[in-house]
């Protein structure tokens, strides 16, 4: 996914708990938050558990596999810099462990099918930042 | 104590602007515009107005208050739901004006959603406010844009492809919709798609926009205002229209709100608690309706809203829309200004006003016979939503 080098895409400045799992997620593969009590993934990370309320939370190493739960194929957006890749694929990954993601889809956009085993790719884009995205296993 | 919610408050002045594609009005002077027609349509004077609920970011009360000359402002809020803000402050107006709270309240949104995103010749110089960031940014700057997921059409996708393939919704349903909003809009001076014929294959032909989604699936980006004045019943009696009382109403909140991808059910709407609760307060049933005026941001989303508004069963609302189910001289004629999607994006307060003049027996060509119920739903952000029971007062 480097088309559209010539117009900048949009690259989120992290913050707070969303850059902790960015740089979990860069450094050791998808991450999700993990509740030391009651054992509960979740995902976007918060600050309590959805589960428990506990606050002991923190990131966990995940399979980084799961399952296509949901996609769209956008020929539009808002986006200058994915103009040029439309029409691309994004797909909602329900996870092994349970939580959804949402992750770019690495192949044709007429192969996505709900149910696709796939196969979560980190494409590091800043030090903080890496762009999630989904290939078939 | 509880105090008595239902039919303690009615709608009583009316005010919208143009719908336009392109002004060199900016925000405030189209929600100016917008409320002092509504105030004068209740026959008040802005001294009157003590409440003021514009939805959060593009203008705000003390701005409102300060050019209409209004000096002792009693109460004021926002509602944080998006497009289902002003359908939701139809009941915080309601409170405070059962509890004494306040008197007269304006509620009133405008934007110019089309040319505060577009620089053009004549409009360089006017603000161009484009209203503050939504309640869910941390998530959608975090998970969704970085994918080039910036849109509503994209981000509401995710469950819009869930909700077809679960009960095997085909465009044609969909274009059901889109065809009912646009005949309507035919006979309303004010819609924007007035007198531009669709048929049919023109839908099917629209580009794709995000699938499901193509492009006569979605509303129009409009500049425009409007403005609703309520005020409590006793009082509505006094004033010059024939009053339109507020009998229920809810707002309703999916779980997680600001994240569609990991709710427990992708497919339950705000609107799916709300209903119930407005339906309850007012204690009507659903298919006591006379007029729909529903949210139609995209028309799945208008076919999941009937669902959850109780009007048909689950999966239901692809036979609900057909056969001119939804048209006027139909059962239940749906959006009968045009809506969002042929009238113009006013975020749902146009349903407001429409609802309203088909009450009052003033919707002019469009008047649905007798009408004595209609329910207006207001639906926003990530899928939050609010309903609106109102009446003809006897
Ligand atoms: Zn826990």
């Amino acid at each position: 996914m480097t088309d559209g080098a010539t117009v900048r895409r949009y690259v989120p400045r992290t913050t707070g708990l969303h850059r902790d799992f960015y740089l979990h997620t860069l450094a050791g593969g998808l991450h999700l938050q993990a509740c030391e009590d009651c054992g509960e993934r979740q995902h976007p990370p918060r600050y309590y558990c959805r589960a428990c309320r506990s606050k002991a939370l923190s990131f966990k190493a995940a399979t980084g596999t799961g399952t296509i739960y949901s996609f769209t194929v956008s020929h539009f957006t808002h986006d200058p810099g994915w103009a040029a890749a439309a029409p691309f694929g994004t797909v909602v990954v329900e996870t092994d462990e349970g939580p959804r993601i949402v992750a770019s889809w690495l192949g044709a956009n007429d192969d996505i099918r709900i149910g696709t085993r796939v196969r979560i790719v980190i494409e590091p884009v800043n030090e903080a930042f890496g762009m999630l995205q989904a290939e078939a296993l | 104590m509880t105090i008595e919610l239902s039919g303690s408050s009615a709608i009583v002045g009316l005010g919208e602007t143009d719908y336009l594609r392109g002004t060199d009005q900016g925000v405030l002077e189209l929600v100016l515009d917008a409320s002092m027609a509504a105030i004068t349509d209740a026959g008040l004077h802005p001294e009157d107005i003590d409440g003021i609920i514009p939805p959060g970011g593009y203008v705000t009360s003390e701005e409102i208050a300060a050019n209409l000359v209004i000096p002792d402002l009693r109460y004021s809020a926002s509602v944080q739901m998006g497009g289902a803000s002003p359908t939701a402050a139809l009941q915080s107006a309601t409170m405070a004006i059962a509890t004494g709270v306040a008197t007269n309240v304006l509620v009133t949104f405008g934007w110019n959603g089309y040319s505060a995103f577009r620089r053009q010749k004549g409009n360089e110089h006017q603000p161009r406010r484009r209203g503050q960031e939504t309640p869910f940014i941390d998530i959608s700057r975090h998970y969704y844009a970085p994918l080039g997921v910036r849109a509503a059409a994209q981000w509401y996708s995710f469950y819009l492809r869930r909700y077809v393939d679960l009960y095997d919704v085909q465009p044609e349903d969909a274009a059901n919709v889109a065809l009912a909003c646009r005949r309507h809009a035919h006979l309303n001076d004010k819609a924007q798609m007035g007198g531009r014929e669709m048929t049919l294959e023109d839908y099917l032909a629209s580009p794709p926009i995000a699938d499901p989604l193509r492009k006569f699936d979605c509303c129009l980006e409009t500049d425009c205002a409007n403005a609703v004045v309520l005020t409590s019943a006793e009082r509505a009696r006094d004033l010059p229209h024939q009053p339109v009382l507020w009998l229920g109403g809810a707002e309703g909140h999916p779980f997680p709100a600001d994240d569609i991808t990991n709710r427990l059910d992708i497919l339950k709407l705000g609107i799916d608690t709300a209903a119930p609760r407005a339906f309850s307060m007012a204690g009507v049933s659903p298919r006591d309706m006379d007029v729909l005026e529903i949210y139609d941001c995209f028309t799945y989303v208008v076919m999941m809203q009937l669902e959850a508004l109780g009007m048909c069963e689950p999966g239901g609302a692809k036979e609900f829309v057909a056969d001119g189910n939804i048209e006027l001289g139909g059962r239940y004629p749906l959006n009968t200004h045009g809506g969002l999607l042929s009238q113009g994006h006013c975020w749902g307060l146009n349903h407001i006003v429409e609802a309203t003049r088909q009450l009052r027996h003033e919707a002019g060509p469009a008047q649905v016979p007798g009408a004595e119920l209609a329910a207006v739903t207001g639906y926003g952000d990530l899928g939050d939503g609010s309903v609106a029971v109102l009446g003809r007062d006897r």
